[in-house]
């Protein structure tokens, strides 16, 4: 049972929810003690009479009235406790996930999503605990306890209190209408989300355009059938649903005949036919609990179930890291890799060898394979087949600290903390001295971007009126590699675009990174790399050429064509 | 009444109609089930004056009153949920074409998935609660208060013991909502923290990891959760607390009646049946709130909902003269524009851009060249100075005469999941399928079309996901070849890096910009070398404007530029 699954998330506090159930239990049977006076007090001045006798069984009614709410405040506030525990722990369990998993689950999900995911459905989850337990435990021994009080003042009234309780049950699994329908809706209600959202995020393309909704046709669809959906399954409710509000209200009137069976004193049967009037109530409370426990119960399920699913995602092809912490040699080989996100294999059966110390250009039209090459020496991909081996060894046998310390990555969309620029740098190796963090933001070119800022590096990124641009960012980035010193470097250089007139400043803050490093690059500006030591041409996940610039250019070579493209291409000019 | 409703919960006039319709059937439903209550009392009168009627009597009186709860209940029900998903999808459309009309800066100020998702889900609140919680509110409190006067008049000392809990239990709840309010406002803002935490931690993921930084990151960000959930432990005691006590403390009503009445009884002050009556009377008053527990709930709980709504609704759209433009000069004369208070963006721009010519806007990242194609075309309202197209303030021009003349290329591509030849039609809904492919193989995208699983007919993912980059640039240059506006304004468009893709978003490009005004926005300088006019543009105004050659004369920043851009090509590594 999803409680169950629940409270293993909790294990610190799972005695709270035994101990929950176990209060709302008692404020249960206090509120069922509430009506047994009551039906004392109809007694009294019904059939007996005493006036006198009736005022202190009146003022019992009163006083389990007060405790039954204390004990169910109780009961709402240790499964509150609960509830919220739990909320925390499936977040922190999301963040140790979420530092665990592999690259390619970051590839595949956005973070906005996979926070939302993680947020919504650990806040539903908490929701639905916080009432499940005491709501559920009311529910079910409220009429339960009710039973031998109803027997006690009439076997007849007992009988009929049992049954009505059970095709209670009946008729609320007839309410909740088709069991599928909920999962129809939840699907209805995320495609209509997700087309709100492209809506809102395209706006200004339909503003310019004067899009109306209706000709957005699978969003208005998906509008117009969410409503649709929902009317078809309250429509199929209906019936059920007004025979249950009838049947429950009305039933009560049944035992208003028990006085007919002759034998009875009318006065005494009155007495109990009233209680049993102010008792029924008891009964249509419990259902209607029942069905939002339902819906609870449904809830919590689907949302551990997501939560679930978003965790094992994040552990699908994580890594088993080795043991060895140091990285001397660092010349790379592919053996027989092959590689995908999905299951459309983007490199396969590759071969591939790098030496030290030597820099290499990766080039190719978008979707050759060339980023992903790059990214798998990164070492937090799994691989589908093959080997990559660094300086001989494998690339599992090393530590994920070894290979956090000897690889830099580069990445187009560079991020820093909130945190100081300083600071940002100092995390490259924490244990830098000042002058090399300067030194690290000098080479990276960073001076100018200081310099225009009033605290210089010890700026905080993200505060107030700190504005730096995408390759200003980049930049700072590069000192934090620069300072990290890792023996491998990966780098994209489509990142310099970001910022076109600092493009160049981003140039040599690189070279100056690459400076006797083992050098992957993923060239964009063809005309920069014609230095480098080797060009790689990349086509569908293979390598079509291989040597330098010179070599390459000699003959007929598929670089040659796209030098000659780019060289085109750059040299286009807006007709007039 | 009507207004009252409209505005607390944001409804339109048949919305309003609905609900009172539905309210009133919920009355019904009130008075029927209290008519079940008067059976039994009526009963216990029998049976305290020492009359048995036959048991027919009984079943006969409980038999029609059975039927005519029947046939009430079930309307309400079909008028409750009829009116409520119709009232939804016209909310929804509406607030679609609302969010449309109104000018870009509203959205700069509010993330953009999460207005999309809040306005959705809001919607399904008041939808819920349209259905469930404010009928059934109303109507309860409008039959509480015809009890209340009933019971008061029949007798006011029971009619007090009775009623002084219930209008307690019920102000109470009232208020918690209020409490509820202020709480969630301020905890909002301490554990907006703990989100952004969340946030950085898996935003920076690569760069925590490259950094051997996951342990310190995970005490920092469980430390923030834990301080989190203590704050809302608190929050929740305010909360949760008086609505609790609300409805405990109705139910003590019933017990309240019997000490009463014990004591009235004993000074003979009061007849038996009256006992009976406001028994059972109150049983049934305090059982209606207990089931509807969760709606008083649900009803307090909208006001923030409604508020959005409504806040988008009386957001100013803009506004303006619907007029046929005829000549398509664009000039500007000393615009100024903010996007916030902070920092002018654009602080006096004056140039003129000619029809039939190419005028281009050039500058450092910052100088606001991308702006000023968002002020001509109104996607934002400028401060101060003037824009002109054909003699006229464009202010003046309502946002549809001037969107009719304008097209505009993005530099971030959007697209929408749905079919090619729906995302090019954009461009003119009303274009045939062939013109549509005609614009499509202007822009070069009919070789790429045709190798999608059904061509033209396939749906592409949300946001083009199934597309590459360069294609989805040319479809979005194909959706402003079909529209053919006489204004073109593009945006960096030639940034994108596939040599390949390159040549034919260019070759497409070329196409589109004859015969129109065209203002372009560049950083490849190189590329607009040739433009009519070149406007070089530094920290919101205009540093020189006139041709390449002009400009290397008279512009140093613009010298600087081409210098930059010219060791940027040389480099090597």
């Amino acid at each position: 049972m999803i409680y169950k699954k629940l409270k293993t998330y909790v294990p610190e506090r799972a005695a709270f929810a035994g101990i929950g159930v176990l209060l709302a239990l008692a404020a249960a049977a206090l509120s069922i003690a509430s009506y047994y006076c009551l039906y004392g007090f109809l007694r009294k001045v019904i059939v007996e009479a005493d006036v006198a006798g009736a005022v202190p069984v009146a003022a019992r009614v009163v006083v389990f009235l007060i405790a039954n709410t204390v004990v169910y405040f109780l009961a709402l506030w240790t499964t509150h406790m609960l509830a919220f525990r739990l909320e925390t722990n499936l977040k922190k369990q999301g963040i140790r996930h979420l530092m665990g998993a592999s690259f390619s689950f970051y590839d595949r999900n956005e973070s906005g999503r996979i926070r939302k995911i993680i947020d919504d459905n650990t806040a539903m989850t908490h929701s639905s605990v916080a009432h499940l337990i005491p709501d559920l435990t009311t529910a079910v021994f409220a009429p339960l306890l009710g039973i031998p009080l109803a027997f006690h003042v009439d076997w007849r009234m007992g009988v009929l209190f049992t049954v009505s309780f059970l095709s209670g049950m009946l008729f609320i699994r007839k309410m909740m209408g088709d069991q599928n329908f909920m999962k129809q809706y939840m699907a209805a209600s995320d495609k209509m989300n997700s087309g709100a959202v492209e809506y809102v995020r395209g706006i200004h393309v339909l503003k310019i355009f004067k899009t109306s909704v209706q000709s957005l046709k699978e969003f208005y669809r998906s509008v117009t059938e969410y409503a649709d959906l929902a009317l078809q399954y309250s429509m199929s409710c209906r019936s059920w649903y007004v025979l249950f509000q009838i049947f429950f209200n009305a039933v009560f009137l049944v035992t208003l005949f028990f006085g007919y069976g002759g034998g009875t004193e009318p006065r005494v049967h009155l007495a109990k036919f009233l209680y049993y009037a102010l008792f029924n109530g008891v009964l249509y409370l419990a259902l209607n609990k029942v069905m939002y426990v339902g819906m609870y119960t449904y809830q919590a399920t689907a949302c551990i179930e997501k939560i679930e699913t978003l965790f094992s995602e994040m552990e699908e092809k994580k890594l088993s890291s080795g043991q060895c912490e140091t990285m001397e040699d660092t010349s790379i080989e592919f053996r027989d890799v092959t590689f995908g996100y999905e299951e459309q294999k983007i490199v396969e059966h590759l071969f591939l060898k790098l030496e030290k110390g030597k820099t290499y250009a990766l080039v190719g039209a978008s979707g050759s394979g060339k980023s992903t090459l790059a990214k798998l020496i990164s070492g937090f991909y799994q691989l589908d087949g093959g080997q990559i081996l660094i300086g001989g060894q494998d690339i599992g046998a090393y530590s994920e600290k070894a290979l956090a310390r000897n690889i830099a990555n580069v990445f187009q969309d560079a991020k820093l903390f909130k945190k100081s620029i300083y600071e940002n740098v100092r995390l490259g190796r924490p244990g830098a001295s000042r002058g090399e963090v300067m030194e690290a933001l000098r080479l990276a070119q960073c001076d100018e971007i200081l310099d225009k800022l009033e605290r210089r590096e010890h700026t905080v990124i993200g505060s107030k009126g700190v504005h730096l641009s995408g390759g200003e960012v980049q930049r700072i980035a590069i000192a934090r590699a620069i300072l990290k010193d890792a023996k491998i470097i990966i780098l994209d250089e489509a990142s310099a675009a970001a910022d076109p007139e600092n493009e160049h400043e981003l140039q040599l803050a690189f070279a100056n990174l690459m400076k006797g490093k083992t050098v992957i690059m993923i060239a964009h500006r063809l005309s920069s790399i014609t230095g480098v030591n080797e060009i790689l041409v990349i086509d569908e996940g293979k390598v079509i050429e291989r040597g330098s610039h010179k070599q390459l250019m000699a003959y007929d070579s598929a670089y040659k064509k796209l030098q000659e493209e780019y060289a085109q291409a750059n040299e286009w000019r807006v007709r007039v | 009444m009507k207004a009252l409703l409209k505005r607390k919960f944001s409804l339109t006039d048949s919305g309003v109609e609905a609900v009172r319709r539905a309210a009133f059937a919920s009355f019904l439903v009130n008075v029927g089930y209290m008519a079940l209550m008067l059976i039994a009392m009526h009963y216990g009168d029998n049976v305290l004056q020492g009359v048995m009627k036959p048991a027919w009597y009984y079943l006969g009186i409980i038999a029609v009153t059975l039927v005519v709860l029947y046939v009430i209940i079930d309307r309400e029900y079909v008028l409750t949920f009829n009116a409520t998903y119709e009232e939804a999808t016209a909310l929804r459309l509406e607030i679609a074409e609302r969010l449309r009309e109104l000018p870009l800066a509203y959205f700069s100020r509010h993330d953009l998935s999460d207005l999309a998702q809040t306005i959705m889900q809001d919607v399904t609140d008041i939808e819920h609660a349209m259905s469930h919680s404010i009928p059934r509110c109303i109507a309860y409190v409008f039959f509480l208060i015809v009890m209340a006067i009933l019971l008061l008049v029949s007798n006011p000392v029971l009619g007090l013991a009775a009623l002084i809990p219930l209008s307690v239990g019920l102000v109470l709840m009232f208020l918690s909502q209020k409490a509820q309010k202020r709480w969630t406002e301020k905890y909002f803002w301490k554990t907006r923290e703990t989100t952004e935490a969340f946030q950085e931690a898996i935003e920076l993921q690569r760069e925590i990891k490259s950094c051997g930084f996951e342990e310190e990151n995970y005490k920092a960000v469980a430390a923030s959760l834990d301080n989190a959930e203590r704050l809302r432990l608190r929050a929740e005691l305010t909360q949760a607390m008086p609505i609790l006590l609300s409805t405990a403390i109705m139910k003590l009503s019933i017990g309240v009646i019997a000490v009463v009445s014990a004591a009235l009884l004993r000074a003979s002050a009061v007849q038996l049946i009256y006992v009976i009556g406001f028994l059972l009377a109150s049983m049934r008053l305090v059982d209606a709130v207990g089931a509807m527990e969760d709606y008083f709930a649900e009803f307090f709980y909208l006001d923030a909902r409604v508020k959005r709504i409504n806040e988008l609704r009386n957001t100013p759209t803009q506004t303006g003269m619907e007029i046929d433009l005829k000549h398509f000069d664009v000039e500007l004369r000393d615009v100024h524009f903010a996007y916030n208070e902070e920092t002018n963006v654009v602080n006096g721009a004056s140039f003129v851009a000619k029809q039939n010519q190419v005028t281009a806007i050039v500058g450092p990242s910052g100088c606001g060249k991308s702006t000023i194609l968002r002020l001509i075309s109104r996607l934002y309202d400028y401060d101060s100075g003037s824009i002109i197209i054909d003699g006229r303030d464009i202010r003046k021009v309502s946002t549809d005469a001037l969107f009719d003349k304008v097209s505009f290329v993005f530099q971030d591509v959007i697209l929408f999941n749905a079919s090619v030849l729906d995302n090019i039609r954009m461009g003119r809904p009303d274009a045939t399928d062939e013109e549509v492919r005609r614009a499509a193989r202007q822009a070069n995208c009919e070789e790429f079309v045709l190798k999608l699983p059904e061509g033209y007919d396939t749906l592409i993912g949300e946001n083009g996901s199934k597309l590459s980059g360069g294609e989805r640039q040319r479809i979005s240059i194909a959706r402003a070849l079909l529209k053919n506006a006489p204004i073109l304004l593009l945006d960096e468009i030639s940034a994108s890096l596939d040599v390949e893709n390159e040549r034919k978003i260019q070759e497409a490009l070329n196409r589109l910009i004859t015969g129109k005004t065209v203002i372009i926005v560049s950083h490849r300088l190189k590329s607009i070398e040739k433009a009519d006019q070149i406007v070089v543009m530094d920290s919101g105004r205009v540093d020189a404007a006139g041709t390449h050659e002009e400009l290397l004369e008279k512009s140093a920043l613009y010298r600087r530029l081409i210098e930059k851009s010219r060791m940027t090509e040389s480099f090597t590594y």
